[in-house]
């Protein structure tokens, strides 16, 4: 095969990846975390604001915890070139994941020497559901993988370019908050293993600098009200696990009483047990079953019946191991290594799975398959690869089931609600129950694309905000009383079953407008002016 | 000599960690275990079961249609050492104990290394997966003995190739591991084919002297695949526990439901292949082999792992070896692959989220794969640092002699606190006082829902009192019938049923034996008088209430 040809196969490639990313554009439905950055993206866009009235931060909120800004700009960024719409909102994350191809393909041919491997990786790339998945909606893991892939390739060239280098790294650690323990020993190890030519010095610089960026970013954060609670309950979550704490005490309280040592049982049952269960965990993040079985049942970062890769390629990436434990050279090794180091924090989030930290391994593993095609005959090649798109293709296809799945997490049926709250709310005071999902205001901001009235009364760094008001909007809460407001005008309403549970026995509400979710299941219900509630 | 001093001193290790206390722990017959015992005494007293079939193929226990072996072997131990409990945990223990020496043996024909042997052995008698199904009664302990011995044999003739009979031997001894558990039947035929495919080369050579063998082995197992087949009872043992009962699984197949029948029909397939698949999988989970996979505690990742958690270094340096040496070792590489591919299979296609028993095949050759661990890490050591040889084999003791006090600790300790209730406790008390106040009472009626955290029914709950009252199984044979109230079971002056208070309470001369999930605790309390006993789980928390209606 002579280069140009190849050239011709990698824009190919690089082409039916960016189809596979575009072809119904509008899956998946946003999650109202997603819808919330989206709609973030539109009044940054628009106002240099967000939706709280703050003037350009660096720090956003979110029902869950703290967000870095990089996947908000980014979303601005999308929403200025495009305009106010999904296209201008997950088209930016779709370039991302289609230069991310190339970025892979370059990166194994630079550690293969090999330019048909390069065209393997870059044909598993295009074809990995999550990296797919990924590439539609706004999210961290798709920034973060594509800079630490970027910042591998940069590193990987003769001369490394410091201001590329920091930049990429200042970007990092804004994305995410894992970064800031992943980039220093990534870029550690890096040079443990690569560039023997280069000073000691500037292998010390280089490695001095990220260490200083993501320690500025992590003291900068702590300096937050509230962001040790933030980094304890979201990245460091062992250490305040009560299901460890209580089952110390209980298994050591258990020895004592049947007469063992309480001594012995202290040195069993401490706190030094969580090392080996976050250690445990951490493996457990990286275990075959996730990158071929099922990578996130929830669909938040997946489609949520498939793994990272197609299950057949389980093969490769044993063969890929394989290969590189036997005959893979020192600068080949790093990538099994890298697996590890850029997973480690893991060992703090327990008990959950990690997507964000799993989802940095792919392209390392990428690498490895197409290693472990070097292994196969050229035939089995073929089939293997064939097999993966056909997998591939059913499940991109066939997408009913994940509708499903996702009814709560991406309610796609909220739409029309969305719309009916919006045309009453231009009239009159509407009040909403505030579980037909789980945060309803990021989708009325993002559907309707009313501006939010700015600034905001809250303090600069709230934690974990639920907005319960917008403009005639009123989120209304969970109650055991029927708490009617007779006295005041009737108002329009739209009721989840929870609410209308408690007063349609008494009013007799029948023959209402009902919206129904994507299992023919009645989520809300329409009451034009039959009651007030306060 | 001295290392078969060596082996003689681990095999006393392992029989002392697989007899002591034997009697006392686990702390009660469990379920399986009674429902077993009382069988294996039915059958040789009557030669029947307890239901009155004749020499059953299979045992209908508790409906779920034991495979035979287990209970037939405690039956001939029954008529040598007449009724103990314990008789009905020794079958399990004497495998457990011969199963040190088997892999000594397996692992010695494979790696033709006696270090790797011994380390095998050493870690075969202290591992806690072995060491917990050794002493329980469970038949893929025998199951995996002679599955081990079999293709030890086997590897004997691919070096030895003129002597055929070490195929007979293997094969007998394979063929007699799939009867004694069933889903060897399914695993060791495609194992055995992938043997003969990766030793191709010497059973082509010699095809004659393997065909005789084979058709032998045919003609043996054709009674098993005859059970296997057509027996309706296997067959709904198969049904019963495979994949597709899985909850998760049918809402899946339940979304996939479309007009287009094919279409539904082909993605339901990929469905339950792609589920299976991920269940596949999901057995190799760090966290469950080396974290809590035994299941022998309430508190989440704190417990104990199918294997040691300070295997994983050695089981990880051991593969390392392996594909290091895959020159030299590629069959044994290959064999050990398949293994290991091959024995995950029945815990990704039955419906249990995690089933150690159904892979204990594939644990021990974790096991084994420890072993080469840790002779690859002496000679490491061996090469580069001799001078601390003594220190790295100090630091491996220690290390495996930490997590075997560990291990003890939990099982003695933890395990019957945490999980009294997996084994029915305290069904072996309530069935002693039954039996106590059997005169003082016209019908003793037991409710076995019970619960430490929520209510689950107790099962196989007449074989706990057919056996604790030495009743005779011929006469129960007679005597037992399914009554006509919910779940009624009835024997002699038993009832084993659903209480109903209401109707219940206006008996009279009657024994309830309830607990606080079958009648409401504000009525138990307010019976406070009538309550004679109070039974209580392991860890002093109430289970059952024996109620006198006078």
């Amino acid at each position: 095969m002579n280069r140009s040809r190849k050239k011709v196969y990698l824009l190919i490639i690089i082409l039916v990846a960016f189809l596979i990313r575009i072809y119904n554009f509008s899956f998946p439905f946003f999650t109202a975390d997603e819808a919330r950055i989206a709609y973030r993206g539109l009044i940054l866009a628009e106002t240099g604001r967000d939706e709280l009235g703050r003037p350009f931060p660096l720090i956003f909120n979110s029902l869950e915890d703290y967000q870095l800004p990089v996947t908000s700009y980014l979303t601005a960024c999308g929403i200025l070139l495009f305009g106010k719409s999904d296209f201008g909102v997950r088209f930016p994350f779709i370039i991302l994941g289609t230069i991310l191809i190339f970025l892979i393909y370059k990166i194994t041919k630079i550690l293969a020497k090999d330019e048909n491997l390069g065209l393997v990786s870059a044909i598993i790339a295009s074809f990995s559901p999550t990296l797919i998945f990924l590439s539609k909606t706004p999210n961290e893991p798709i920034i973060l993988v594509f800079l630490l892939t970027l910042l591998f390739y940069i590193m990987l060239q003769k001369q490394i370019n410091t201001i590329i280098f920091v930049v990429i790294s200042i970007l990092i650690v804004f994305t995410a908050k894992q970064s800031w323990l992943i980039l220093p020993p990534f870029v550690f190890t890096f040079f443990y293993f690569f560039q023997e030519e280069m000073l000691f010095k500037k292998k010390v610089f280089l490695t001095g600098i990220v260490l200083l960026i993501s320690v500025i970013a992590f003291t900068s954060f702590l300096i937050i009200p509230q962001g040790k609670r933030s980094l304890m309950e979201n990245n460091f979550s062992i250490f305040d696990d009560i299901t460890i704490k209580n089952g110390i005490t209980r298994l050591r309280g258990q020895g004592i009483e049947a007469g063992w040592s309480p001594l012995l049982e202290r040195i069993y049952f401490n706190k030094t047990v969580l090392l080996p269960i976050g250690f445990l965990h951490w493996l457990s993040n990286i275990q075959p079953s996730v990158y071929f079985g099922q990578f996130d049942n929830s669909g938040l970062f997946n489609y949520s019946r498939i793994g990272v890769f197609s299950k057949v390629l389980i093969i490769p990436a044993f063969l890929g191991i394989f290969f590189l434990i036997q005959e893979g050279s020192k600068r080949q090794r790093f990538l099994l290594v890298m697996i590890l180091v850029v997973t480690f924090p893991a060992i703090f989030i327990f008990p959950k799975m990690n997507q964000l930290l799993i989802s940095t391994t792919i392209p390392f593993l990428i690498i490895i398959m197409a290693f472990g095609f070097k292994k196969l005959p050229k035939l089995y090649t073929v089939i293997i690869l064939l097999v993966m798109a056909i997998e591939v293709i059913i499940n991109i296809l066939f997408l009913n089931t994940e509708a499903k799945n996702t009814n709560n997490l991406r309610p796609s049926w909220i739409v029309p609600i969305i719309s009916k709250i919006y045309d009453v709310s231009k009239t009159k005071e509407t009040a909403v129950s505030d579980d037909i999902v789980g945060d309803i205001i990021p989708y009325i901001g993002w559907q309707t694309k009313i501006m939010p009235d700015v600034p905001l009364n809250i303090d600069n760094f709230p934690y974990k905000v639920r907005q319960t008001s917008f403009k005639n909007i009123v989120l209304h809460g969970s109650d055991d009383k029927k708490n009617i407001c007779k006295s005041k005008k009737d108002m329009d309403l739209l009721v989840s079953n929870r609410d209308l549970r408690l007063i349609e026995d008494e009013f007799g509400l029948q023959n209402n407008e009902i919206f129904k979710d994507n299992l023919n299941q009645k989520r809300a219900t329409f009451l034009s002016g039959k009651l007030c509630i306060e | 000599m001295k290392k078969i001093l060596l082996l003689f001193g681990i095999i006393i290790l392992g029989i002392v960690l697989r007899i002591y206390l034997l009697n006392n722990f686990p702390i009660q017959l469990s379920p399986d275990e009674v429902t077993q015992i009382y069988d294996a005494i039915s059958i040789a007293q009557t030669g029947k079961d307890i239901y009155g079939n004749s020499f059953p193929i299979m045992f209908v226990s508790v409906n779920d249609y034991k495979p035979p072996f287990y209970t037939y072997v405690t039956s001939l131990i029954y008529v040598i050492l007449r009724n103990k409990e314990i008789i009905i945990r020794i079958p399990g223990v004497i495998f457990g104990i011969l199963l040190i020496p088997a892999i000594f043996f397996f692992t010695l024909k494979l790696f033709n290394n006696r270090k790797i042997a011994l380390f095998s052995a050493l870690i075969s008698a202290i591992s806690p997966f072995e060491i917990f199904f050794s002493r329980r009664s469970f038949e893929n302990i025998p199951g995996i003995f002679f599955m081990i011995v079999g293709f030890a044999l086997l590897i004997i003739y691919t070096q030895k190739r003129e002597n055929v009979r070490w195929i007979y031997f293997g094969l007998l001894s394979l063929i007699l591991a799939m009867y004694i558990y069933f889903s060897h039947a399914i695993i060791i035929p495609i194992l055995l084919s992938v043997f003969l495919l990766i030793y191709k080369n010497i059973f082509l050579i010699s095809v004659r002297k393997i065909v005789i063998p084979m058709i032998f082995a045919l003609i043996l197992l054709l009674p098993l695949m005859i059970i296997i087949l057509t027996n309706p009872e296997s067959r709904y043992r198969s049904q019963n526990v495979f994949i597709g009962q899985d909850i998760n699984l049918g809402k899946q197949i339940d979304f996939i439901k479309s007009d287009n029948q094919l279409l539904t029909q082909l993605l339901s397939l990929k469905s339950t292949a792609d589920f299976s698949f991920n269940r596949y999988l999901k057995q190799f989970d760090p966290s469950y082999l080396f974290g809590n996979g035994l299941d022998m505690t309430n508190q989440g990742p704190l417990g104990m792992g199918i294997l040691y958690s300070v295997q994983l270094l050695f089981l990880i340096l051991g593969i390392i070896y392996l594909i290091k040496n895959n020159n030299k070792l590629r069959k044994e590489n290959l064999f050990i692959l398949s293994w290991i591919l091959i024995g995950m299979i029945p815990s990704g296609i039955t419906f249990e989220e995690n089933s150690p028993h159904r892979s204990i095949m594939v644990f021990t050759m974790f096991d084994i794969l420890t072993a080469v661990g840790i002779f690859y890490l002496l000679v490491f050591v061996d090469l580069k640092i001799l001078k601390y040889k003594y220190i790295a084999y100090i630091l491996i003791i220690c290390l495996f002699f930490f997590q075997l006090i560990y291990f003890l600790n939990i099982y003695f300790v933890n395990y019957p606190d945490e999980k009294s209730q997996f084994i029915q406790y305290p069904f072996k008390e309530v069935a002693k006082f039954a039996w106590l106040n059997y005169n003082n009472y016209d019908k003793i009626i037991f409710d076995p829902v019970f619960g430490q955290h929520a209510p689950v029914i107790g099962t196989g709950v007449h074989y706990y009192f057919g056996y604790y009252g030495n009743y005779s199984p011929l006469k129960m044979q007679q005597e037992y019938k399914i009554g006509q109230k919910p779940r009624e079971v009835i024997f002699d002056k038993f009832s084993i049923r659903k209480v109903e208070w209401n109707e219940d309470k206006l008996l009279t001369n009657t024994l309830l034996i309830v607990s606080q999930w079958s009648v409401d605790p504000k009525i138990i309390k307010a019976n406070e008088d009538k309550i004679i006993k109070t039974f209580y789980f392991y860890d002093h928390t109430p289970a059952f209430y024996a109620i006198s209606i006078p």
